[in-house]
């Protein structure tokens, strides 16, 4: 029961995210570039949900982005499948302390992105020679741990797992 | 410590077959080139979310504005200054430009020239934008009920912003000009030669020019040509000067006229049919302007 319950709630949270993704980090870009809080939430949800669980949130996730975003379908959804992926399977290791959280979210941010820029290139688009990719891999990612307090304090507050793992 | 055992074959059978439905998905996307399910997708999508987004934008805008506004306090004075001086030369330049419309009028007369044609616009609020960096989208409060088609421009006090490439009944997906996908034909003012200007996924807008004859020189202004927008609507400036080359491409970067992160309304020129537009078949369409032959004084 509480495994459709965190589920649904980590649905809500995507939305919520995806919400304020598309309006209030449409005016706030610091370099011109947003955070990217749906992947964020993504990673958010995934320490607590099952494995099954976290995979179909990064995956519906990442179609919704898809859905409000101005590339092909299903280019999202690859690469937050494997971000759901990774968290999973990083969960698990013993590891403390706010520098390993931090480094943490910041390598899945960027292997997201780095994932979309490589998929999207396989599907005609040029992402990948952009001149200035590094910005959209760095500057996400950097936005992405400086926001990563509140929406793993919203997730864990919400979603209520007896047992912390990975970035409690 | 990865899991072991059938937990782990499950997991990673269902991540691959995930995998595999994205690619799946991605690639039925890219190779149909009619309408169909996935704009259906969209458009569905965009119509439930768009009220969220309005109402969240309703209360988030005036908000930003607010800490804006306390961020830019401390330069307003100097900008102040600054704007004052700006509008005594302008108010200058106003003087000297009467005075040239009044020769233009005259000289129209005479030569019996028609006068641009005055496009109808559609103003609209921007909401909304794409979910990613990648995403150079974005998304406005009018749509097929204002008589916006798909293809249409979309320009901004500044210039060309785009062209409307997904539309539902309310609202419109507007895809900006420094996307890479996006591929604009315009004219160097200055010399009156052709090119292509194409985003790059930056700020910054490329030129490509490939029967040049002129050189380009930096800040010389950069409008479309009229194939597939209306003629004459300011693209950007040359970033850089090029020369030309027998054989070669002229290729420079230009600065685009608009400020794309700050984009609040736009303005969607509806008066213009373009060639990619998807019309119906009895909407009425304005004709370009007819020639006239200066020297018969006939059509």
């Amino acid at each position: 029961m509480r495994r459709y319950r965190n589920t649904l709630i980590a649905l809500g949270l995507v939305l919520i995210s995806l919400v304020l993704q598309t309006t209030l980090f449409n005016q706030v870009r610091p370099f011109a570039i947003a955070p990217s809080i749906v992947l964020l939430t993504v990673i958010a949800c995934a320490r607590y949900l099952e494995p099954e669980s976290a995979l179909m949130i990064g995956f519906t996730a990442g179609f919704l982005t898809d859905l409000v975003g101005g590339s092909s379908l299903g280019l999202w959804a690859i690469s937050m499948t494997v971000v759901a992926y990774a968290t999973v399977k990083l969960r698990h290791r013993e590891v403390d302390g706010l520098l390993i959280v931090a480094v943490g979210i910041f390598g899945l941010t960027v292997a997201g992105q780095l994932m979309f820029a490589i998929v999207s290139t396989l599907f005609g688009y040029s992402t990948i020679s952009q001149p200035d990719l590094w910005k959209h891999l760095l500057l996400p990612a950097l936005w992405n741990v400086l926001l990563a307090a509140p929406i793993f304090w919203l997730s864990s507050v919400t979603m209520r797992r007896g047992e912390r793992g990975w970035a409690t | 410590m990865l899991p072991t055992g059938r937990r782990f074959d499950r997991v990673t059978a269902l991540f691959l077959s995930l995998l595999a439905a994205g690619f799946v998905i991605a690639t039925f996307d890219v190779r149909t080139t009619d309408t169909g399910v996935a704009d259906t997708l969209r458009g569905g999508t965009q119509s439930l979310l768009a009220p969220v987004q309005r109402g969240a934008d309703m209360v988030i805008s005036p908000v930003v504005g607010f800490f804006e506004g306390i961020s830019n306090l401390a330069g307003l004075r100097e900008q102040n200054d600054r704007l004052e001086s700006e509008v005594r030369e302008l108010e200058l330049k106003l003087r000297q430009t009467e005075a040239l419309e009044r020769q233009v009028e005259e000289l129209e007369a005479i030569n019996a020239l028609t006068p641009p044609l005055e496009l109808a616009a559609v103003t609209a609020r921007v909401y909304s934008s794409g979910a990613s960096s990648y995403d150079h989208v974005r998304y406005i409060l009018k749509g097929s009920d204002d008589g916006i088609v798909i293809g249409q421009a979309v320009i901004d006090e500044s210039g060309l912003i785009g062209r409307v490439d997904a539309l539902t009944a309310t609202t419109a997906r507007v895809r900006l000009l420094t996307d890479p996908v996006v591929a604009v034909g315009v004219r160097v003012q200055e010399t009156n030669e052709t090119g292509v200007v194409t985003g790059l996924g930056t700020g910054t807008l490329r030129l490509d020019m490939f029967e040049a004859t002129t050189a380009v020189t930096e800040g010389s202004v950069v409008i479309t040509d009229g194939s597939r927008f209306p003629p004459g609507i300011v693209v950007g400036y040359v970033a850089e000067s090029a020369d030309a080359e027998v054989d070669f491409v002229l290729r420079t970067d230009v600065e685009p006229a608009a400020r794309f992160s700050q984009l609040d309304y736009v303005k969607v020129i509806v008066g213009w049919s373009p060639l990619d537009a998807e019309v119906e078949p009895d909407a009425p369409l304005i004709s370009p302007p007819e020639f006239v032959d200066p020297t018969s004084g006939q059509q």
